[in-house]
């Protein structure tokens, strides 16, 4: 298989983000949350890499607690999202007429409203959660994998070697298991990348807008929320999350590519 | 250790960057003259004011009742610009008569008689004392709710009010020393007889007429030209909204409007002082931003930890972090431009072992939770998290939950349902506020209740000073809140900009004076 330069990079940038996220639960350069008032808006420095805000706190230790929270609300809606498509998708695909039209119309639905729209006015009324959030773009992002995974299953249904398979007596579920999910595996996991950074947008968005984790949760949206007051006089302050929210964004996309040019057999010259 | 405040003359002088906002007008004179010698062929041409002055606000009003709904935002465009009471309050302090030609207080302060003058409504029709009478008996109601509980308490102590021609009668049962500043406010402003709809139109007698409201941006006033008083010196007075204080900061910057009312971010002050284009100005205002406790709930219902809470607080630190140490520190609830105010910032000062100690003996468990609403204005999102964190430390386990002004409105100032918020409370000769155990406060206190009234009769001035003076003292020993830091009044305005009032005195921004000349 050829090497794809997306997926090397996409793998390292998320790769190394995950290995920060999960890291950080044992160390970060100082605790996140430890105020300094003597120590307010100092720029980077070898104690403070990037330098501290404006509450004394190292910004280097939030952006790293930072990523935990927004990874795990990227790979839980992921999940959500995965197996919701994912289920109702092949049970739209296997089933009669009736059932999947349903299915597909409600799946239409909740893929022609954004999902960070759905979000944004889910969390307005239910109020500021990042539990909220990822449900909703879980939910969202899970009609889009439904009825991609709804097409691509009834083509594999269709096929003669599943039509060989039911006539060798293969049960539903072993036809499903054996043929339908090896064989929709490159679509999800590009399906899963997608949801990915839809997940990374809409928690970073809902917490900029105090609708997401609630203070003092470290995380980049609401990092980027408290310091643009300063942007005039501490730029950088506003940079350091901004630019972490498009890397894990970029990261994501890049794997998300790479793995379609690696498993897409159309794409291989 | 007790933290000194700082005294606020120095505090001023030390802010204060005010380029006197005659400089333009100087060096017009001098190009004149210059220009007469024959130095210079331009620049003595006669001065142009601009139709048109925007200025720059981060909060928006919900509606437009004025008597009906709470906060400063609906005042602050409305109150003196398009309505008016039969008096009004002026950038010193001082009262002088509006919608009443003159007023007259009989010697046992019980009658309090107003000549009306001649005046129009913006929708044509003339002042009568009939409008009078009906607007203020609107706040003898006292079962009424379209007029704020505070409102009602301000006017507890009027019996009737009555006309005879264009006459006005404020009859009291005792003596009421605030009245004529609760008629400058919100509670005194005189609507058509019979209006029905305060929420969605204004119909007042001002200097200018309330002309359209695009929600979420901006409100346009335009000058009443048959105003009985001197008119706007500005046609259009535009208030536009901003999100934030970010997005307000760039505005000015952008040169997109002509004054910044507030600086909500301090720390960018530096970069305003910087433009020869602009003008920062200081001034004092009567906002004490307020840790309200509720006083109903456990455990604030118990003094010992209220004041627990304040000693956690270091105040000085807070203001560095939250105002970028712009704010004066105060200890109670009165500002230092009152007569009756005293430093009470040895009371409860910051101590956090005192704190730690002193919740552990009121039976407050370590980790005790409690949650701080935290409505999106900045001078309490930035410092929420130091509070969070100072709490913290003594023994509560904070939950910071951001809240919209609607659920602020609704939750915490109606229904009472919180355990700390921190709010701005701008109203002058605001103490009666905790004299009213039904105010979101819930602080019951009979002792000082009885000063608050004995304030409010005294037939002397002294004694008025000097009974407010203790009741200040009472309050603060008290503690039913924290009184965080007194916020300075900080504007930016282009240059050329003239007629701002400084220092903000009472709930409204007033128009009538701004404006521009190039």
């Amino acid at each position: 298989m050829k090497r794809s330069l997306s997926f090397a990079t996409g793998a390292g940038m998320i790769g190394s983000l995950l290995v920060v996220a999960v890291g950080s639960v044992l160390w970060t350069p100082f605790p996140p949350l430890q105020i300094d008032t003597q120590a307010r808006f100092q720029g980077p420095s070898f104690s403070h890499l990037l330098g501290t805000d404006q509450l004394g706190r190292d910004v280097l230790s939030n952006i790293i607690a930072g990523a935990r929270t927004t990874l795990l609300a990227a790979f839980l809606a992921t999940a959500i999202a995965l197996v919701i498509g994912t289920f109702l998708g092949i049970t739209a695909a296997a089933s009669r007429r009736w059932l999947d039209d349903a299915i597909t119309a409600l799946a239409t639905v909740f893929v022609a409203f954004p999902a960070l729209l759905l979000a944004l006015v889910i969390v307005a009324a239910r109020g500021p959660s990042t539990a909220t959030v990822v449900l909703t773009v879980g939910v969202a992002a899970g009609a889009s994998v439904a009825v991609v995974t709804r097409r691509e299953a009834a083509d594999i249904l269709h096929s003669p070697f599943v039509t060989a398979a039911r006539y060798s007596g293969s049960s539903t579920w072993a036809i499903v298991h054996t043929h339908v999910l090896r064989n929709l595996f490159p679509s999800l996991t590009v399906q899963a990348t997608g949801a990915a950074s839809i997940a990374i947008v809409a928690e970073s968005t809902l917490s900029y807008l105090g609708l997401g984790a609630a203070p003092p949760t470290p995380s980049w949206g609401r990092m980027l929320a408290s310091t643009q007051q300063y942007v005039l006089v501490h730029p950088l302050l506003i940079l350091w999350p901004a630019l972490f929210i498009s890397l894990a964004v970029v990261g994501i996309t890049l794997l998300g590519d790479g793995v379609h040019e690696r498993l897409d057999p159309t794409l291989v010259k | 250790m007790p933290v000194k405040a700082p005294s606020y003359t120095s505090l001023n002088m030390k802010h204060t960057m005010i380029q006197s906002v005659k400089h333009s007008a100087l060096a017009r004179a001098v190009a004149c003259v210059l220009g007469s010698m024959g130095l210079l062929a331009a620049g003595c041409a006669p001065a142009a004011t601009a139709s048109q002055v925007t200025l720059g606000f981060t909060f928006e009003p919900t509606n437009l009742d004025i008597s009906g709904t709470a906060g400063q935002a609906i005042p602050q465009v409305l109150l003196d610009n398009v309505y008016e009471g039969l008096v009004r309050i002026v950038d010193n302090g001082s009262i002088e008569p509006a919608l009443a030609k003159s007023f007259d207080v009989s010697a046992d302060g019980l009658t309090y008689t107003f000549k009306l003058r001649d005046a129009e409504f913006h929708d044509g029709q003339p002042l009568t004392a009939d409008d009078v009478v009906w607007s203020l008996t609107r706040l003898l109601d006292d079962k009424t709710t379209a007029v704020l509980p505070v409102q009602l308490a301000q006017f507890a102590k009027v019996l009737a009010i009555t006309a005879d021609a264009n006459v006005v009668t404020i009859a009291l049962g005792e003596r009421d020393n605030d009245l004529l500043y609760n008629l400058t406010q919100r509670g005194g402003v005189i609507f058509k007889k019979d209006t029905t709809d305060f929420a969605g139109t204004a119909n007042g007698t001002g200097p200018y007429v309330f002309a359209k409201w695009d929600k979420g941006s901006s409100i346009t006033l335009e000058r009443f030209e048959q105003y009985w008083g001197r008119e706007g010196d500005t046609k259009t007075v535009i208030f536009r909204y901003f999100a934030d204080a970010a997005a307000l900061s760039n505005a000015m910057l952008a040169g997109d409007i002509d004054v910044m009312t507030t600086v909500q971010s301090p720390e960018t002050l530096e970069v305003f002082q910087s433009r020869d284009d602009l003008t920062v100005l200081s001034g004092t205002t009567n906002c004490e931003v307020t840790l309200s406790m509720n006083n109903s709930r456990a455990p604030f219902n118990d003094i010992k930890v209220r004041t627990a809470v304040r000693q956690a607080l270091d105040k000085k630190a807070l203001i560095d972090v939250a105002w970028a140490g712009y704010g004066t520190e105060i200890g109670g609830f009165v500002p230092p431009t009152d007569p009756w105010f005293e430093d009470l910032t040895d009371i409860a000062p910051y101590d956090e072992s005192a704190a730690r100690e002193a919740l552990v003996a009121a039976g407050v468990v370590a980790g005790t939770p409690i949650t701080l609403d935290v409505p999106p204005i900045n001078y309490a999102t930035n410092s929420s998290e130091f509070i969070a964190d100072a709490l913290g430390k003594v023994g509560f386990d904070v939950t910071i939950t951001p809240v919209t002004w609607e659920e602020w409105l609704d939750r915490i100032f109606t229904k009472v349902d919180y355990d700390l918020t921190i709010v701005c409370h701008i109203e002058r000769n605001d103490m009666a506020i905790y004299a009213n155990p039904d105010y979101y406060f819930r602080f019951d206190n009979a002792e000082y209740r009885d000063l608050i009234a004995a304030a409010g009769a005294a037939a002397e001035p002294q004694e008025r000073t000097a009974t407010l003076r203790a009741a200040a003292r009472l309050l603060s020993e008290q503690s039913p809140s924290d009184w965080l830091w007194l916020m300075p009044s900080l504007q930016v305005t282009k240059r050329d900009v003239t007629g701002l009032a400084k220092n903000s005195v009472g709930d409204s921004y007033n128009v009538a004076r701004i404006e521009r000349v190039s």
